[in-house]
């Protein structure tokens, strides 16, 4: 069942109903029952795969706490099982393993013989960090582990944000799921906001850009002028933006229904400016879980080896492994290790020049300064996304050379109009939450001018699910 | 932050009015042709355009007798004048027919849109022009037309999408927009508009002189159930009062030697026999050009397979003597004149 689907509204409203009506306790089993109905929708195995997850790691995070700090086993049993598990998927999905085990059974025929028809199961890759989270803070004492296998398997289940994420905390997410949840009339306001908002970047600001990026764009370049795939890879870096915090707007708001807070995952990352400033605007669950697990333990560990704080190695090389980590996160290709190493490069290059200057205020420095700074980072990341898109280093490359000699003639048409207007509202919706540092700055509005704005919202969605000709459903981010 | 009760119906009282407003304005300005009246806005600008001159010839004449349905085949070759005239010559009976012809049409695609014309213009005669094309994966194409929610609400499935270009204007005047906007589809419609006749034949002047090799071969393995179909669905819509007859539209002699398998036989086994044994379980009269000889100079093409403006008109005066012999033989019953 895809989020954007009447199917999916229905699911939601009936959940909701029941789920206003029950107490506490009986809400949680509720909402299990709903996210485990929610998931059985896309296939059983990922319904079966998600409760194994959940029993070893409820099992293991229990037995790790009894163990106390001292006897790590069953730690490092679970954070192998999960990641291992991860790899597993990631190798299958990418076709690794199929051609290991052809080459390993010696067979010749490409096709025919056998097909390994496993799946990625539905959020994985999402709920595997939630579960290593887990398991990291029951160690370090951070939280205690689940007492109630219910409560548990929710903050591993939770229907809302399944597909792909927000990627939760235990020692947050856990505590919110034992207390009573009171969904008033600000939460209503907030949930409602924030899924009209998800709605505006889905379905009206990505859905007209997807529809504007070619097919052929990555695997036939020449094709197009300089100034078309330019062009067209900022189409590309705005449609993924708001195709995702669309989701992620759309599930905080189904959420904030419910009376749980889920995290937020961007914060007008193309105002960042810096691109470490970028990663704690650009999907922040994922990246401060990287941050928090890969980043500090390693730039820890490195000290610890008494490396100087201000060294090279020291500077340059725990962005890299925490990019590279990601990249492999998304996908095991090649154009994915590249895309995390180019961030990862960014990073250092940034840590390196800054190395030994005092930090500057940024609300201190001049406006031409700050705008220089924010166009940069974001002409770094829309690079970026050249290898994320693509699909393949080979494409990467045919895409740079195409767009330094291509020598088809650029056409400047009435069709980039419409796209032009996607991306100025997708610029207005960021300056209004940039300004005033809240996602939600529609609501500091006067009331007409807010009501007028929703107005106005609706009816352009209405609009762009009646005309669209493309397919609105899935996210991009699904598929990792 | 301020109470939201207040906002959100408020918001919802702005969206209405905003609604109202969009259509009551565009309507104000069709009614005083400040702007055009906007097309249906399905997905296919072909037969957007066909339906405002279909509206157009009804309202002008009170009656469509007869409406051509196929693909570009029967758009370019069926001269609905030349039928018209000499139906009149013979008969002395005057009849207004329509080539709704539409670029790339299937047989899926035909059984969808027969029972929306037939029950919107009812016509005395409906005649589907068909050929091996029509069941073919590699020639047919359009087939997202039957996703259209237009389409879908005129087949008896309401959708939100089919409900507003049905009844608001406002909503088309948006669609055609969009359409006005896009280069590649704004240049399509200007060529339909200029090509295109007012009783729907497309008379563009041009001799392709392709050599034969280049024309698609239709393999077997390409020849689909679901357009067999939805010829099944055309086949079923002759009713009470709409006479549906079969036609089958010429290739090229040359063509039709290599048109299916490289073989006339295949052609026949794989496409004609089944088309003229479908038609003949329904009772619906198939009128077959190549078991009636019906011969085609080379100065009457366009291309392998469309006849150009005066392979149109001798077709189609040669089809209204076929049409007389049935109506003779009792099979058709027009209405009232």
């Amino acid at each position: 069942m895809q989020i954007i689907s009447w199917q999916f509204a229905v699911f939601v409203i009936v959940t909701l109903a029941v789920y206003y009506l029950l107490p506490r306790k009986s809400q949680n089993i509720w909402l299990l029952a709903a996210s485990l109905g929610f998931l059985l929708t896309w296939n059983v195995f990922s319904v079966v795969t998600l409760l194994v997850s959940i029993s070893i790691n409820y099992f293991t995070g229990n037995r790790i706490w009894q163990n106390g700090v001292k006897k790590r086993g069953w730690f490092w049993f679970g954070v192998i099982v999960n990641v291992a598990t991860l790899i597993f998927f990631r190798l299958e999905t990418a076709g690794y393993l199929e051609k290991a085990i052809r080459a390993f059974l010696n067979l010749a025929d490409p096709a025919g013989s056998f097909e390994l028809l496993i799946l990625l199961p539905i959020g994985f890759s999402y709920y595997c960090l939630q579960a290593i989270s887990y398991l990291v803070d029951v160690a370090q004492k951070q939280c205690k582990p689940a007492g109630d296998l219910i409560d548990f398997a929710l903050y591993m289940a939770y229907f809302p944000r399944m597909l792909s994420g927000p990627i939760e905390r235990a020692r947050t997410f856990l505590p919110a799921l034992q207390t009573q949840r009171v969904v008033d009339n600000e939460l209503i306001a907030r949930g409602f906001t924030r899924i009209v908002i998800g709605l505006l970047r889905k379905v009206v600001i990505a859905g007209i850009l997807s529809s504007y990026i070619p097919k052929d764009m990555f695997s036939a370049p020449a094709n197009y002028s300089t100034l078309v795939l330019i062009f067209q890879m900022l189409l590309y870096a705005f449609w993924v933006y708001n195709d995702f915090a669309g989701y992620t707007s759309i599930v905080r708001g189904i959420s904030d229904f419910l009376g749980i807070d889920l995290s937020p995952n961007f914060e007008t990352p193309y105002f960042a400016h810096s691109f470490t400033d970028f990663w704690n605007r650009w999907h922040i669950s994922l990246s401060h879980w990287l941050r928090d697990y890969i980043f500090f333990p390693f730039s820890r560990y490195l000290l610890r080896r008494k490396i100087n704080p201000r060294s090279i190695l020291y500077l340059a090389v725990p962005p890299l492994l925490t990019m590279l980590v990601s990249g492999l996160w998304h996908n095991f290709g090649a154009y994915m290790i590249f895309w995390g190493l180019l961030h990862g490069t960014f990073q250092s290059v940034e840590k390196l020049a800054a190395r030994g200057k005092p930090a500057a205020k940024w609300e201190d420095k001049p406006v031409l300064r700050k705008t220089g700074n924010i166009l940069l980072v974001f002409t770094g990341v829309v690079l970026t996304w050249i290898p994320f898109a693509s699909g393949s280093l080979y494409r990467v490359w045919d895409y740079v050379k195409a767009v330094f000699t291509s020598t088809v003639k650029p056409e400047i048409t009435t069709l980039w109009l419409i796209p032009l207007i996607a991306i100025i509202i997708n610029f207005g919706l960021d300056l209004m939450h940039y300004r005033h540092n809240d996602e939600l700055a529609v609501r500091r509005l006067p009331i007409f001018t807010q009501s007028a704005l929703l107005a106005v919202a609706i009816l352009a969605i209405l609009i762009s699910f009646l005309g669209s000709q493309t397919a609105l459903a899935s996210f991009v981010y699904q598929g990792f | 932050m301020k109470p939201f009760g207040k906002t959100f119906y408020l918001a919802l009282l702005l969206l209405f009015v905003f609604l109202f407003a969009g259509e009551g304005i565009t309507r104000f300005l069709v009614y005083k042709g400040i702007i055009p009246k906007p097309t249906i806005g399905s997905n296919n600008p072909g037969l957007n355009i066909k339906l405002v001159y279909l509206d157009k010839i009804k309202d002008q004449t009170g009656k469509i007798n007869c409406i051509f349905l196929g693909s570009s085949m029967v758009y370019n070759g069926i001269d609905p004048d030349a039928f018209s005239q000499e139906y009149y010559n013979i008969s002395g009976r005057k009849v207004t027919c329509f080539n709704f012809g539409i670029a790339y049409l299937t047989g899926e695609t035909a059984g969808k849109l027969a029972p929306i014309l037939i029950n919107r213009y009812q016509p005395d005669l409906f005649i589907f022009g068909t050929s091996a094309r029509d069941y073919s994966e590699e020639l047919g194409g359009n087939r997202d037309l039957i996703d259209d929610g237009w389409i879908k609400l005129k087949l008896g499935n309401w959708n939100l999408s089919g409900f507003a270009k049905e009844n608001s204007l406002f909503y088309r005047e948006y669609l055609s927009l969009l359409s006005y906007l896009n280069p590649e589809t704004w240049k399509y419609i200007q060529e339909v508009l200029e090509f295109t006749t007012p009783n729907g034949q497309y008379k563009k002047i041009a001799q392709i002189a392709t050599p034969i090799e280049v024309w698609t071969v239709i393999n077997e393995k390409q020849l689909l159930e679901k357009d067999f179909r939805g010829y099944q669905q055309v086949l079923k819509q002759g009713k009470r009062n709409t006479q549906m007859i079969i036609v089958e539209i010429p290739v090229n002699k040359e063509y039709l030697s290599t048109y299916v398998n490289h073989s006339i036989d295949s052609y026949n086994n794989l496409f004609y026999f089944r088309a003229t044994a479908m038609a003949e379980e329904k009772g619906i009269p198939f009128i077959s050009t190549v078991s009636n000889n019906y011969y085609i100079p080379d100065d009457e093409w366009a291309d392998m397979k469309h006849l150009n403006v005066k392979g149109a008109a001798n077709f189609s005066v040669w089809l209204a003597d076929k049409i007389w012999q049935l109506d003779q033989a009792g099979t058709i019953s027009w209405g009232a004149q």
